[in-house]
């Protein structure tokens, strides 16, 4: 079967976004709006209608992670030594940079999309197919964008807050840039053409883990110090979101800045 | 007519007069204050011999002599800081010091040499200053690091951190008034989840 992997990816994003949408009329009702005003002004504050079902796919997915993921990510970081788990990383980095260059253009960020572009040429050559992140040690410092990025630099707002199972928190407006990555995605094309689908599942789960493991700590941390586990996230969510748009319509020239020299204290090796 | 020429005059000579008192703080100055907060952290929290204990305390400290503590906890407990006790405020400034100390404080027993770097300082219109730092992970990840600091009375202190774009402050407010909010509004409920959380008396 031909291509299963694109169509299937194609899928799970229509499917994840009509869903959303979906549920978001179906129970927009969920959470009742406070009559208090200055409860009203914090419950539009965080603009979650769906608190509730939000809440109960967020205890799920947390139940999940807990059983699947962390461990997973825990043997992971055990068992691989870190250079290797740096160069499996880059490499996925690396893979993603073609449709950061997209929207670095769709942004109108020239400084960035050429930034992105130098990196991948680097990278994929000097860098062999990516191991090895060159680039950011000749001054080409990475950056990230996405199509949820994009969509806010043209003025569209993100709308409710969504919790979703397996994807994590969202919005409609980020959730629609997904859609559009899961379709843009040009590798899921190439492995197609090679008859090497297996390796969108590869790249897949990899990234799944690697993502996971970089962030064992500070989540494990994030969580120990919150009160309101899932309150934290969403108020983390949004703010790394509006700190990567604020970024974005910058065209940040932040990554093109040489690398420092040392001038702040010179630390040494602790253990 | 006389009268108001006068009130400028004055005015003019208040507004002259405390402009040296606001620029006696420079943003070079704030730069050179994390720049020491950092030096301080790594040389008193990191080491492989520090028992936790002794790290939180040394964490405390610097914690205390740094950070506008009692500006950070009106921040967080936002609106109801209006409808608390004294008391209630109190024991809350001291139980979120303590759940920030529980938090962070263990950050520094992984460090592993990585390099933190003050990179630039400016004003902000509110006569706040913006002090921008980044530390280099092994990983290869770069971690931005934003202080705001204001100077209080000849005293600099850090009223908020942002990592990332992130802040400490209004990530904190937003876990509170949640907390809050499922206790039933009440503060009272908070501080025995505080008190829990942090496993205080």
């Amino acid at each position: 079967m031909p291509s299963t992997p694109v169509k299937l990816s194609r899928l799970r994003a229509a499917g994840a976004f009509v869903g959303a949408i979906l549920l978001s009329g179906l129970l927009g009702g969920c959470a009742t709006p406070p009559k208090d005003p200055d409860e009203l002004a914090v419950y539009k504050e965080n603009n979650d209608p769906m608190e509730p079902l939000n809440r109960y796919f967020f205890d799920l997915n947390y139940g999940f992670d807990e059983l699947v993921f962390k461990p997973l990510a825990a043997w992971y970081n055990l068992l691989l030594p870190t250079p290797v788990e740096h160069g499996v990383h880059n490499v996925l980095t690396n893979m993603d940079a073609p449709l950061v260059l997209v929207n670095d253009l769709l942004e109108g960020n020239d400084k960035r999309a050429g930034v992105t572009a130098k990196r991948f040429l680097i990278n994929s050559t000097v860098g062999v197919a990516g191991i090895f992140d060159v680039a950011s040690k000749w001054g080409y410092k990475y950056h990230d964008t996405d199509f949820g990025i994009t969509f806010a630099t043209w003025g569209v707002g993100e709308g409710p807050y969504v919790f979703l199972p397996v994807l994590g928190p969202s919005n409609p407006r980020d959730l629609t840039g997904l859609g559009v990555t899961a379709v843009a995605d040009p590798w899921s094309y190439l492995f197609g053409a090679y008859d090497v689908q297996y390796l969108s599942y590869v790249r897949a789960g990899l990234y799944a883990v690697d993502m996971r493991a970089r962030n064992l700590d500070t989540l494990d941390q994030i969580r120990k110090g919150a009160i309101d586990y899932y309150a934290t996230i969403r108020s983390l969510y949004r703010q790394h979101r509006n700190d990567m748009i604020k970024h974005a319509v910058a065209d940040d020239p932040l990554a093109e800045l040489p690398y420092e020299s040392a001038s702040g204290p010179q630390l040494t090796e602790s253990n | 007519m006389k009268r108001r020429i006068f009130l400028a005059a004055g005015a003019a000579s208040l507004l002259l007069a405390s402009l040296p008192a606001r620029a006696a703080v420079t943003a070079a100055d704030a730069q050179k204050f994390i720049e020491n907060l950092g030096d301080d952290a790594i040389s008193s929290l990191t080491g492989s011999g520090l028992s936790e204990s002794v790290r939180e305390q040394r964490f405390q400290g610097l914690l205390e002599s740094h950070f506008d503590l009692p500006g950070i906890s009106k921040f967080v407990l936002a609106r109801y800081w209006k409808v608390a006790t004294d008391a209630q405020k109190a024991d809350f400034q001291r139980l979120f010091e303590k759940l920030l100390v529980q938090s962070y404080a263990k950050t520094f027993a992984e460090y592993a040499g990585q390099r933190f770097q003050v990179t630039d300082g400016k004003p902000n219109d509110d006569g706040t200053i913006t002090v921008n730092s980044h530390i280099d992970q092994a990983n290869g990840d770069v971690i931005h690091l934003d202080w705001r600091i204001e100077d209080q009375g000849g005293q600099l202190r850090i009223i908020d951190l942002e990592v990332e774009g992130v802040s400490l402050r209004i990530t904190h407010r937003s876990d509170i008034a949640s907390a809050i909010q499922s206790e039933g509004g009440q503060v009272s409920s908070l501080l025995d989840a505080l008190r829990q959380k942090t496993g205080s008396q």
